[in-house]
């Protein structure tokens, strides 16, 4: 089994896990942050004239900006400005069409700046429509732009110009990055889909042990168990206990492991079946072996490359599974998965955006996860029936 | 085959029917609150709730309203749906034709081209052909349903809009029977081809295993040790994987309708799956209780009917106790 | 903190988009000009905006997605329109539990949130902070209702005031010492609300800002309402639609409406709310109604059981196709008068088409529950009373006018209603529409209870015609409301209701039915034409309506 190592998946199946496990901790935006304007395209998206975010410090009375590209997302400003109380203090854009006042404040000896361009009151003060994006009448034109501030003795604001253009594979319809949410929906997709299909291959190994070895009516209870599970409908019913129990991650591992032991307990209790009339077990048993001797050293070794095998070829139906409860919107909303970025996406408009980089990077990302274990399956598969090899 | 088997085998489904039937109706009243309790409106009093309730039969103890949901499944007469008002059976036959053209046809697309793929790849063994039919099977079969339906529907209907968002007819729809059916078609041909799409991988690597495990067989050698011509000894071949593939097929069924409910909800089709989904999430007893029922049954009998014709198309299969 | 205090006090009107038919004279409406409407069953947002985008839907209402709105303003296809809507969302307190039994410290709750940056972030500030109970736009509102009160500083104060401190974590802790617990913020799943859980994270860091130990659990809704029923909770939040009526406020905060079932949630119980909201469910006229909703409203105000959030903006396109759209600045273009007065620019006449984003499922009226199947019979049934687009009051529909007046004194005294039907009406199958039938629907309704109904007829005592042209409701009791209760009720034809058994398994579509698809009988503008499940619903002008011009007729 050395030459497991040598497996190119495998090396790959490694280093996601450690990307996985580690590089959440280096990113340096939380995945629930907003980090820029909603549906930006990613950074190195060739359109050229698409905005890139663009932040000023504005201590002057007048700050000067050249714009040459697309208007920005956001036009946001925030901060303090002091000024006498009697003085009035006017706050102006001034584009290369027109002039905005933005404010104008008088009585008091600070004013805190918080206009943002999406709000609906600053629309109305500009004279703007109320149902459009400001933006577009902020930026009318490339050319030279400035921020004014008129009658302030100091003024500390910072004007963000969220863009079009943010982050390695942009951003979603809340402005959160997208590349944050891939490394952290690893995380998600792999313990449910390790652990929920080791779960199951132990609840399947020891229902099958049990059934095929003691045999009986605990075999007849088990098989039926069987039965009655298959006879389910799978994802129906994964809905109807998710909405029981909960939709943490641990509940989904739980309701996914109760739902996929079944095809393991089948394959151990025919093989064990098969291993139990074997003549070597037989005269075991007539030497006066006791059954937790012949279970432990017999018939345990001979299901373990089968549960290896289970297992690997099991993980991508577990991901895939709870891909699909989160898909449904099923699922807790804030466990980061990529089931989940791939609702949100078809929930909340990346269609009628175009925004194939909410769609492709967590699809993918699924599929490779799932790749990789199939690979590793089919490895230990042949390992076990060299038959199914190629060679 | 012998009677007491088929006997038995038959009792044991009837026994599995059951406890499915019961434990949907425990797993529904496990879930809290119920179609009543949901509604948030001012204008609903206190007694309007208690008077809706009645109309539902929730008042009633648990047992008569198990007592009455036993009734309703053993005559087939499932009630009125909480959320519509309607009869389920009404819902669920004006809701079967999209389902039953989406299943059926992906089902026969997936299996035949897979089947295809499947022996071709047995009988050219080592080659590239194989090489194709692996790679591409374990390819489309780990990918999301859902994903290759949403790239879908962003290749062909949003950036190159030639196939329609959504539903299976246009609006207003077109005149006479056969363009119906072509416009029909049109709508559902990306949601079929996705789902075969998906489905023909696991049937080719499925297929292909068995083709050359019966390939492998000492009667296949030995055929081809006596100088039989190709076609035969893998006509003999294909024979012997006949039964695992029928049974294959048919427990596959079943697991078409968990499928249909994705399906269903990316295309905004009006079929059992979104059915299902709302009847869920809305706390619908009697129409998520028949839809559960319905797909034990079929679940149940297809089971029954693989083991079956297991038992009648390979010989040599003892049916002493069960077969697997 | 003046900037942050500044009052969000929006005029909507002005702004507002398709003004073309601003200030009609609604009395003189004449149609509807369409022949045929219809209504494509679009389930999917992407799809809906897709469609309206490439022109095969003429009127789209109700959208919600802020990326949508920003989309299609940009269209020179479409015009939109905006009106401040019904829809608000709110923050429920578990009045009886610590910290929340103390007024104070919920209203420093209520001033710690940030809702400017809320609607900013989840709406792109397509929505409208509030600090009411009743929605802005309807007429009973107080006029203070969009205040934004966010200010963290003050809150902070007005606890430490009240000797509510925070301990070095930050955390606050009630004058006796006791440390508040870490409260949870039970929010409904995407599926049902599909911002809810998000804007519940956002509320959490507002709170938390002040030192309020707060986090969130996102859960299934039923489960959500069970625990809320039961007052399992700390925090909750939850979005309603409000109604234009301040009759609502009883339901949510009378201490009666503190029992299973009843939607007092948050548990408050205090007695001179109690009585400010009793007087105005039982008010005898509209001035004792109004005295009573102000009370009511200023004492909520004062004892914050729950937090106002936000108010959604309905926003809504219309094709530019089609000109003499009617908007106010209280109803976007998506309303009944567009479809009564609305033709096609170039003149060629042709079927409008209109959105209808769920499937009706039920066009049985008694049964029918939900707001799309009623987006469909709403077109075919009328009221007696309807409501004005400009000032959202009632004004005559059947009924040409109303008089509300007590009978009776003390304990007998009682509401009667006495409504005169206009003259001349037609069912949309040409018979005579008089008082006898909407009696008879009254009592229909009355010995049947469909729960639709169930509460706007329970005080009922009688409803008979005198003559044509004159219905007369007696009622139990005393109250205003009676008259929205029954005013609002659709109309059917006695001779439809003389041939249903069943009222709840009555299918009108049945074509066996001796009335065909026109089993759905109505005296609306629109009658039922055919509908496909999954595909669309057809309706055609009802050629006996009421407003039809007389060259149509």
């Amino acid at each position: 089994m050395k030459d497991i190592l040598a497996r190119k998946s495998v090396a790959a199946f490694i280093a996601i896990a450690l990307i996985g496990t580690f590089a959440p901790a280096l990113l340096p935006v939380s995945p629930y942050a907003f980090s820029g304007a909603p549906f930006a395209r990613p950074v190195w998206w060739r359109s050229g004239s698409l905005s890139a975010t663009r932040e000023y410090d504005i201590k002057e009375n007048e700050t000067k900006i050249k714009w040459e590209s697309l208007p920005p997302a956001i036009f946001s400003l925030t901060g303090e400005v002091t000024a006498k109380p009697e003085a009035t203090v006017r706050i102006i854009w001034r584009t290369p069409e027109k002039d905005y006042l933005l404010d104008e404040l008088n009585g008091s000896p600070r004013y805190w700046i918080n206009q943002d361009g999406r709000d609906m009151i600053f629309k109305q003060r500009l004279g703007l429509p109320l149902i459009s994006k400001s933006v577009d009448s902020l930026f009318p034109a490339r050319g030279g732009y400035s921020l004014v501030i008129e009658g302030a003795e100091r003024a500390e604001l910072k004007l963000s110009l969220p863009g079009e253009r943010q982050g390695l594979l942009g951003t979603d319809q809340r402005g959160r990055d997208v590349f944050t949410l891939l490394i952290y929906g690893i995380r998600t997709s792999l313990i449910i889909g390790v652990s929920a299909t080791i779960v199951a291959s132990l609840l399947g190994m020891a229902f099958g042990l049990a059934a095929g070895y003691i045999g009986g009516c605990c075999d007849a209870v088990i098989m039926r168990a069987v039965d009655i599970l298959l006879s389910i409908p799978t994802l129906p019913i994964l809905m109807v206990l998710a909405g029981i129990w909960g939709k943490g991650l641990w509940q989904l591992v739980l309701i996914l492991s109760i739902f996929s032991w079944m095809g393991t307990a089948r394959s151990v209790r025919a093989l064990v079946l098969t291993v139990r009339e074997s003549p070597w077990v037989e005269s075991l048993r007539a030497l006066g072996a006791g059954r937790g001797y012949i279970l432990a050293r017999h018939l345990v070794p001979e299901t373990a490359p089968i549960l290896l095998a289970n297992i690997a070829l099991g993980v991508p139906g577990a991901i895939l599974s709870e891909a699909g409860l989160a898909f449904l919107g099923l699922s807790d909303p804030r466990l980061i998965s990529w089931g989940r970025m791939l609702h949100e996406a078809h929930s909340f408009g990346a269609f009628t955006e175009g925004a194939w980089w909410l769609l492709l990077p967590p699809g993918l990302g699924i599929v490779t996860i799932c790749l990789i274990f199939m690979d590793i399956g089919k490895f230990l598969e042949e390992k076990i029936d060299p038959r199914l090899s190629g060679k | 085959m012998n009677g007491r088997w088929l006997l038995r085998r038959i009792l044991s489904s009837l026994f599995v029917l059951a406890a499915v039937l019961v434990l949907n109706f425990l797993l529904f009243r496990l879930m809290p609150g119920d179609a009543v309790s949901t509604i948030i409106d001012p204008s609903f009093s206190p007694e309007a709730k208690a008077n809706l309730r009645a109309l539902y039969g929730l008042d009633r103890p648990l047992w008569e309203q198990f007592v009455i949901y036993v009734r309703q499944m053993l005559t087939f007469r499932f009630g009125l749906s909480f959320l519509s008002r309607k009869p389920v059976w009404d819902e669920l036959l004006s809701r079967l034709p999209v389902t039953l053209t989406l299943t059926v046809s992906s089902m026969a697309i997936s299996a035949a081209l897979g089947i295809w793929l499947g022996v071709k790849a047995a009988v050219e063994r080592g080659k590239l052909a194989e090489r194709l039919v692996l790679r591409a099977g374990a390819v489309t079969s780990s990918f999301p349903g859902f994903f290759v339906q949403l790239v879908l529907l962003m290749l062909f209907a949003r950036a190159l809009p030639i196939f329609p968002l959504r539903g299976t007819l246009s609006v207003p729809p077109p005149d006479g029977f056969f363009n119906v059916l072509l416009d029909y078609g049109w709508h559902m041909a990306l949601p079929v081809i996705s789902l075969s799409l998906m489905g023909f991988g696991g049937w080719a690597l499925y297929v292909r295993n068995l083709m050359v495990r019966a390939l492998n067989e000492d009667f296949a050698l030995m055929a081809r040790a006596r100088g039989l011509s190709r076609r035969r000894v893998l006509w003999h071949a294909f024979r012997t994987i006949l039964p695992p593939i029928l049974t294959i097929f048919l427990m596959s069924i079943p697991g078409l309708v968990s499928g249909a409910v994705i399906t269903e909800s990316v295309f905004s089709l009006h079929g059992i799956g979104t059915f299902l989904l709302e009847a869920i999430s809305g706390s619908d007893y009697p129409s998520a209780g028949a839809s559960f029922y319905l797909l034990a049954l079929i679940t149940v009998s297809c089971n029954l009917l693989a083991d079956v014709a297991y038992g009648l198309v390979d010989p040599r299969v003892r049916v002493g106790g069960e077969s697997r | 903190m003046t900037a942050a205090l500044a009052a969000l006090l929006l005029s909507l009107g002005a702004a507002a988009g398709a003004d073309e038919a601003a200030g009609i004279d609604i009395n003189k409406i004449r149609g509807p000009k369409i022949r045929e409407l219809s209504m494509l069953i679009i389930t999917n947002p992407d799809a809906q905006i897709m469609a309206a985008e490439a022109g095969e839907l003429d009127v789209l209402g109700d959208i919600t997605r802020p990326s949508d709105i920003d989309r299609l303003s940009g269209s020179k296809e479409l015009t939109l329109s905006l009106a401040r809507g019904m829809h608000a969302f709110f923050l429920l307190l578990n009045n009886e539990a610590f910290p929340w039994d103390d007024p104070v410290v919920r209203r420093a709750a209520a001033m710690s949130i940030d809702r400017g940056s809320i609607v900013r972030m989840i709406f792109s500030g397509y929505c409208e902070p509030i600090n009411s109970w009743l929605p802005p736009v309807s007429p009973w509102a107080l006029a203070n209702s969009t205040q934004d009160i966010y200010d963290p500083e003050a809150a902070r104060k007005l606890l430490s005031d009240n000797g509510y401190l925070p301990d070095i974590a930050g955390r606050l802790t009630a004058p006796d010492g006791r440390p508040f617990p870490t409260m949870k913020i039970l929010t409904p799943l995407a599926r049902m609300a599909p911002t809810t859980a998000e804007l519940a994270e956002l509320i959490a860091d507002s709170l938390n800002a002040v030192g309020f130990p707060v986090e969130t659990e996102p859960m299934d809704f039923s489960t959500m309402i069970a625990r809320l029923d039961r007052k399992e909770y700390m925090l909750a939040v939850l979005a309603w639609s409000m109604g234009r009526n301040p009759d609502s406020l009883y339901s949510f905060y009378h201490s009666e409406m503190n029992v299973e079932g009843g939607y007092n949630m948050t548990g408050i119980s205090d007695p001179r709310l109690d009585g400010a909201l009793k007087r105005l469910r039982f008010a005898p006229d509209r001035k004792s109604a109004e005295t009573a909703s102000e009370e009511a409203q200023r004492l909520l105000l004062e004892l914050m059981p729950s937090v106002p959030v936000y108010s959604r903006i309905s926003v809504a396109a219309i094709s530019n196709k089609w000109k003499n759209i009617f908007t106010t600045d209280k109803i976007t273009a998506d309303n009944i008068w567009t479809l009564l007065t609305a033709e096609p620019r170039d003149g060629k006449m042709r079927p409008m088409t209109m959105l209808l984003p769920e499937e009706p499922r039920n066009l049985n009226p008694f049964t029918a529950s939900s707001a799309y199947s009623w987006q469909v019979l709403g077109m075919i049934y009328e009221s007696l009373l309807g409501t004005n687009p400009y000032t959202l009051e009632n004004m005559p529909a059947i009924a040409e006018s109303w008089e509300v007046r007590t009978a009776g004194s003390g304990e007998s005294a009682h509401t009667e209603l006495i409504f005169t039907i206009k003259r001349g009406l037609r069912w949309s199958d040409g018979s005579p529409l008089t008082a006898r039938d909407a009696a008879a629907s009254i009592g229909f309704i009355k010995e049947n209870k469909p729960p639709r109904f169930f509460d706007s007829v329970k005080n009922v005592r009688s409803a008979e015609a005198a003559g044509d042209h004159t219905l007369r409701v007696v009622m139990n009791g005393v109250s205003y409301w009676y008259l929205d209760n029954i005013a609002g009720l659709p109309c059917f034809p006695e001779k439809t209701l003389a041939e249903i058994k069943d009222w709840q398994s009555w299918t009108p579509l049945d074509e066996k039915e001796t009335h065909g698809p026109a089993g759905l009988l109505g005296s609306g503008p629109f009658t039922l034409k055919s509908y496909r499940a999954g595909e669309y619903v057809l309706m055609e002008r009802n050629p006996h309506y009421r407003l039809l011009g007389e060259e149509a007729k």
